[in-house]
């Protein structure tokens, strides 16, 4: 804590120096924001100033303010609930008076954007507007992201979790946990979920586990998101446990009418309905909305679905604490249930069995933004947030064990045991009850300076996180366990699992320097550190501070014409350090149980039957876990023509320490007892009675640890070649190239065949450095052409998205095969010589491969055409209905096996209501 | 090879039905054939006389029977279609052992061809009888590996048992004798990685072996060796299931968790199997099964014979070779209508057998070939599962009857 407290000092005491020269020469703006057509002022409108790093918003008259030491051009969005937001250009000088119209969202009106866009920022972002959202016709998040550089239209399957994946081919854990999800500046958690049960021996709950994996996007409807922005590059410091980028979200404030949307697919049926009121004599703003959606794999059977049901209220009012203190405060409400539900079909003889899984959260957040005037701290955010999660995995399912075994599941400490026998049926009950809390604290100031020609814009703040898990844990009767194995598990509560603290501070400059000859660079270096309050000693966290220095730079050159074309070129730079911390599933794994059956004495006399067991416990805990830390640099070209504007940007990611799951290595000892071997069959037997031997066994365990690499190389694009206006139509292509290595950068794994040799498991343990063949390099490139054809007589959007996948391709990094040691069942350890490789008993350990494992597989060519349409009637109803798929160029290719592959698609559609009143 | 033949088969049968009827109204063709059946290299020089042939239409079902000329030829007169062709029989020679004795040996014929489309125009075939197993009066009377259900419904399989027999009228020793399953799952899409050397070994993944220096465990004329992985009186936890306490062997997998060890009955030795848990047969029958009497040292022999080379799937397999003199008996399982691919020579098996579904309570056993005076039961044992098997019976173990359910 002294630490932390002389970092804060030496922040503000920087800080404090800085605002010396920040209240000097101000320039006060006034301004006014109105609407286009009617010139009617557009109160609590927000304007927001990018070289500032700062917004404002107009009060009830449609006006506001803003003091700055900044001079010059400056851009500005201007964003208002219902209104289609404006990027523009303004000068920022003494006594300047800005107006800015902004039109009302209107297919009758010529600005609509339906595509992402790509901020003017300094690092990569896609930005995805209310037009955009409204015609994809997305049921949650994951349809969102289908817009992104090298995304591609495709159905989601809503029945298994949805994780993200950013800049990628393929997907991994490290990317969809190290991307955290921001709702009105609160981050979503998910770090607090245990849900993942030992032994779950379902691949239906498995694939609706979340643990450890980051967000489900299924859980997060879209017809209450005002704008989405996706941070792909480096993120700015105020974003931290993360790795991989931020999905940012802001909800809508303000007046609206009742909005109510219908959709329906073969799939899925949606329905939602949202009012935003202005409560009277300045009361406020008030918005509520709902949705429910009900997803069903097979549309025929009623036996999978998933349902979502989400609520939420949102209120927001301005009030003037002092002359020259304002304030805006926020609070937000929600309601989140997502339920699975599986049943057997009657018909079926485990007809008992069902399987529910259950995510409820309830999520309040209060929230605000206090302004100064003529101070040097010019605004301080202030966000609080709770989030109460209960997880209920709730399943029965029929144990048939084809005949009795013994029971193992009994002792929770180690030892050696007297046990019965399990029936060879029974019905088990299991409910895995997890209730993550998820508190999150931020407070953030906002200073300017300006000495000489550079302005500094100045952001710093302090991020509070606690995470625990309050749920009565996996609830299950031990005499009657839900699963069979060797190696298992005990109920658990999880309100026994330790809290997880994380407290971070930050600050970012913002400088803008007007060079020379119109030169413009702009560099945003920011610090984050974070360090993990009361984490046990044991930890190699503990007490320990991770620094994330990032840095983001734009250089902008002075524009000149080429012919009438105005050309402006910019580039952009970028590097950064990332930290995504460990979850609690990560840091507090459950303990291993290992039973071993000492004597198995199934006599004919029930009386007699006798089974002994020995118990070991282990502890898979990795005290040395490290947060996961991601590199990431790029380097972008903008270029506008004219109507043409190109975004290139090239970005190499390297993590060389991502979570992953590795072994270890035990020896376990016990005595067997030869069942046979008893005198007298005819009374109990005592186990001096038995002919016994002492066994060693060496048995791999799993547990989490820091060596999943994964290195993304690319280049995004977006070219916008603008409207061609005879034809009413914007052509635009977006796509990138991935490469993306997934590998393991420990070198040291072990591996046990699962052979028996002379009766008994097989005695060594091979060490190897490399993972079996997990190990590989994707790589995919794709270009989407899309043609915006919008007719505003007809009010009237028509999208043609022609989505090609030029490659994708698939190569095992190549290994020898070849253990570099062994080990024997006392610990030993051995050197694998090449001569071993023909031994009978030690050629169990090497890996043989067929001539394709490490060959690369690519597929040819695949092109999609995908039509959406969207269409106004009168003012208060749109529809719109999408074809995917429609047609395709999926031509027959030879496959690394000399087989050749047909492909094919099926075309899928939907259709949707959006009515006002 | 199969389907191409079916299918220029019934193409032909098409276009001759359809020039029959052109020329003869409604008359069909009647077709004359010949075949010949190769004798075995070491049978060349004998008389091909009097073995049995047999012609099954495999759309009507009508079989023709016929018998052997003195060059192997039978003469076939019938209406053209696809036929499964079948050749059995006996021979006797004598040979020159490595002893110089010269010894007299009677050895069963046996072939088979399936999906052969006879018309008028096909090209000369030939049939190759090939030597059959000596079984040394050892056979598989019955092996019960589906499982069944519980009263509620519920999956339960531990009830499965092998049964052994002696068909002799002397004394056999049990001790000495392995039970296998077959490496190869004959349900398998994929190349058989063995059958190469299918003349000379049969691939197993598993050897439990009854333990004794072969003179130790006698067994009467008609009577059997039941295994079971579970012998106790399943009926007391499971009604619909067996009574298998009169087991006399166990096969347990020692150190298991997932089974238990019945100290009242002998356990087999584990040489090798594939499962690091516990051997279970499979449920719808997809491993064929060998019983062989290998070397009394087993632990070397299994050594010596285990095989690893790259699966199908390009990971390395390991099985355990068996040469095909030292097997006793041997039945090809699969399954009833999509049987595959082969998982041992045709002289161990010419066919198959199955039982229908998995969990369904029933066998495969033997059929009865005659009672003696003393009540003795031989067992059919043709080398012919599909002749020799009554497949989807009612387990009978330790029961011997000329019930043929």
């Amino acid at each position: 804590m002294l630490r932390i407290a002389k970092f804060l000092t030496a922040l503000f005491l920087l800080l404090d120096f800085t605002a010396e020269g920040a209240i000097a020469k101000n320039t006060l703006l006034r301004g006014r924001v109105q609407e286009t057509v009617s010139d009617k002022p557009v109160p609590f409108a927000s304007i927001y100033f990018q070289e500032l790093a700062f917004g404002v918003a107009t009060d009830e008259s449609g006006s506001f303010s803003l003091e700055t030491a900044y001079k010059g051009m400056a851009h500005v969005t201007i964003s208002c609930i219902g209104y289609q937001t404006l990027d523009t250009l303004v000068l920022l000088e003494e006594k300047a008076q800005l107006l800015f119209s902004i039109s009302s969202l209107s297919y009758s009106l010529d600005e609509v954007v339906v595509s992402a866009r790509e901020a003017v920022k300094e690092n990569s972002v896609s930005l995805i507007g209310k037009a955009a959202m409204k015609h994809i016709q997305p049921s949650s998040v994951s349809d969102l992201l289908q817009l992104l550089p090298g995304g591609q239209t495709s159905e989601v399957n809503m029945s298994t979790a949805n994780f993200i994946s950013l800049r990628q081919a393929g997907t991994d854990i490290n990317t969809s946990l190290g991307t955290a999800f921001i709702v009105d500046g609160s981050p979503m958690g998910n770090d607090g979920n245990l849900q993942n049960f030992y032994s779950l021996g379902s691949s239906a709950a498995t694939a609706r586990l979340t643990t450890s994996q980051g967000i489900d996007m299924r859980t997060i409807p879209t017809d209450r998101i005002e704008s989405m922005e996706v941070i792909r590059g480096i993120p700015s410091a105020r974003y931290g446990d993360l790795t991989a980028g931020v999905v940012k979200i802001e909800l809508k404030n303000g007046e609206t009418p009742w909005e109510a949307r219908s959709k329906v697919d073969l799939k899925n049926k949606l329905f939602s309905i949202n009012k935003g009121f202005v409560l009277p004599r300045n009361g406020g703003r008030l918005n509520v909305d709902t949705d429910y959606t009900l997803y069903r794999p097979d549309p025929r059977s009623e036996l999978t679905s998933y349902k979502r049901l989400t609520l939420s209220g949102r209120y927001e009012n301005n009030i003037r604490l002092k002359d020259d203190v304002s304030l805006v405060y926020k609070f937000n409400a929600g309601f989140t249930g997502s339920f699975d539900d599986i049943k057997k079909d009657p018909d079926a003889l485990s007809k008992d069995d069902y399987l529910k899984n259950s995510y409820q959260s309830i999520k309040l957040t209060a929230s605000g933004v206090m302004r100064f005037e003529n101070h040097w701290i010019k605004s301080i955010n202030y966000n609080a947030g709770i989030d109460y999660t209960a997880d209920k995995l709730d399943m029965v399912k029929r144990m048939s064990l084809g005949g009795t075994i013994p029971l193992t599941t009994l002792a929770t400490e180690a030892g050696i045991y007297n046990t019965g026998y399990l029936p060879a049926e029974y019905n088990s009950a299991l409910i895995v009850d997890g209730n993550p809390v998820d508190v999150s604290l931020n407070l953030e100031a906002k200073s300017e300076w300006k000495p000489g020609s550079m302005f500094h814009a100045l952001d710093y703040g302090i991020n509070y996180r606690y995470t625990k898990n309050y749920g009565d844990g996996e609830l299950y009767d031990a005499q009657r366990p839900p699963f069979s194995a060797t190696k298992s598990s005990r109920p658990r509560a999880f309100s026994d699992v330790p809290a997880l603290n994380k407290l971070s501070v930050y600050a970012e400059d913002l400088i803008t320097w007007e060079m020379a000859d119109n030169w413009t660079l702009r560099l945003q270096p920011g610090v984050r550190a974070t360090t993990l309050p009361r984490m046990h000693g044991n930890y190699r966290m503990s007490g320990k501070f991770y620094f994330e220095p990032r840095l983001n730079t734009r250089l902008t050159l002075p524009h000149f014409m080429l012919g009438d074309k105005k050309i402006t070129l910019a580039f952009t730079l970028g590097a950064g350090q990332m930290y995504k911390f460990p979850t609690i599933a990560q840091l507090y794994p459950d303990r291993l149980y290992f039973d071993y059956v000492q004597l198995n004495y199934y006599a004919s006399n029930p009386e007699y039957r006798y089974a002994n067991i020995r118990t070991y416990v282990e502890d898979p805990t990795n005290y040395s876990i490290e947060p996961a830390k991601n590199l990431k640099l790029e380097a972008g070209i903008v270029l506008t023509a004219g109507n043409l504007k190109l975004d290139v940007t090239f970005f190499h990611e390297k993590m060389n320490n991502g979570f992953s799951t590795g072994s270890e290595i035990v020896n376990h000892n016990y005595t067997y007892y030869e069942a046979g071997s008893v005198q007298n069959p005819s009374q109990k037997p005592d186990l001096s009675e038995f002919i016994s031997t002492q066994e060693i066994i060496t048995t791999l365990y799993s547990r989490t640890m820091n060596d999943a690499g994964v290195h993304k190389t690319g280049i995004e694009y977006t070219v916008n070649f603008g409207k061609i206006a005879p034809l009413y139509t914007t052509v635009w292509i977006n796509g990138a190239w991935f490469d993306t290595h997934y590998f393991q950068t420990s070198n040291q794994f072990y591996s046990k065949p699962n052979h028996v040799i002379n009766n008994r498991p097989y005695p060594f343990v091979g060490i190897y450095d490399y993972n079996g063949s997990n190990a590989n390099r994707k790589s995919q490139f794709n270009t989407n052409l899309n043609f915006d054809t919008h007719i505003p007589l007809l009010q009237m959007i028509f999208t043609t998205s022609i989505q090609s996948m030029w490659f994708e391709s698939r190569q095992t990094d190549l290994n020898s095969g070849l253990p570099v040691a062994f080990l024997d069942a006392l610990g030993n350890r051995y050197n694998f010589e090449p001569s071993m490789t023909t031994d009978p008993v030690l050629r169990h350990l090497v890996d043989t491969y067929n001539q394709y494992t490490f060959l690369k597989s690519e597929t040819a060519m695949a092109t999609k055409v995908n039509l959406k349409l969207s269409k106004e009637i009168g003012k208060n109803l749109l529809i719109a209905c999408y074809f995917n798929n429609i047609l395709s160029y999926l031509p027959e290719y030879k496959s690394v096996y000399g087989t050749k592959v047909n492909r094919t698609v099926t075309p899928h559609f939907g259709a949707e209501l959006n009515f006002k009143f | 090879m199969k389907i191409d033949l079916l299918k220029i088969g019934v193409a032909l049968i098409c276009f001759f039905s359809l020039s029959s009827c052109l020329d003869n109204n409604d008359e069909v063709e009647i077709v004359n054939y010949s075949l010949k059946v190769n004798m075995p290299s070491d049978l060349q020089s004998l008389d091909a006389s009097g073995l049995s042939v047999t012609f099954k239409n495999t759309l009507t079902g009508s079989v023709q029977t016929a018998s052997t000329n003195s060059e192997g030829i039978v003469a076939f007169t019938g209406l053209p279609g696809i036929y499964n062709l079948e050749v059995t029989g006996q021979k006797t020679h004598s040979f020159v052992n490595s002893n110089g004795e010269t010894i007299q040996r009677t050895v069963n014929l046996a072939g088979i061809r399936e999906n052969v489309a006879l018309s008028a125009i096909t090209a000369a075939l030939s049939i190759d009888a090939l030597i059959q197993i000596d079984n040394k009066g050892w056979v598989i009377k019955e092996i019960y590996f589906s499982g069944c259900k519980t009263p509620s419904g519920g999956n339960y399989n531990k009830d499965q048992f092998v049964e052994l027999y002696n068909n002799t009228d002397s004394i056999l020793y049990a001790d000495g004798i392995s039970i296998a399953q077959s490496a190869n799952n004959t349900q398998s899409q994929e190349t058989n990685i063995y059958a190469s050397e299918f003349g000379q070994s049969t691939y197993v993944n598993t050897v439990y072996t009854i333990s004794g220096n072969g003179k130790e465990v006698p067994v009467q004329p008609g009577k059997s060796i039941l295994i079971a992985p579970q012998p106790i009186n399943h009926k007391a936890t499971n009604a619909n299931s067996l009574d298998l306490s009169v087991a006399d062997y166990q096969w347990y997998d020692s150190h298991a968790t997932l089974s238990i060890d019945v100290p009242e009955v002998s356990n087999l030795v584990k040489y090798y199997s594939y499962s690091a848990s516990i051997w279970i047969l499979h449920v719808n029958g997809y491993n064929s099964f060998v019983i062989f009497r290998g070397p009394q040292d087993m632990a070397s022999f299994v050594t010596s014979n285990t095989d690893i080379r790259n699966g199908n799937n390009g990971r390395p397999t390991t099985a355990i070779r068996i040469p095909n003199e030292y097997i006793l008996d041997a039945v090809e399982l699969g399954s009833k209508t999509d049987f595959k691919s082969k998982a041992m020579s045709s002289s161990l098996d010419i066919s198959y057998t199955y039982c229908s579904g998995s969990y369904s309570g029933k066998s495969i056993r033997r059929k009865v070939e005659r009672v003696e005076k003393d009540g003795r039961v031989v067992y059919k044992d043709t080398n012919n599962s599909a002749l020799d098997f009554i497949p989807d019976a009612t387990p009978m173990p330790k029961v011997f009857t000329s019930g043929n359910n």
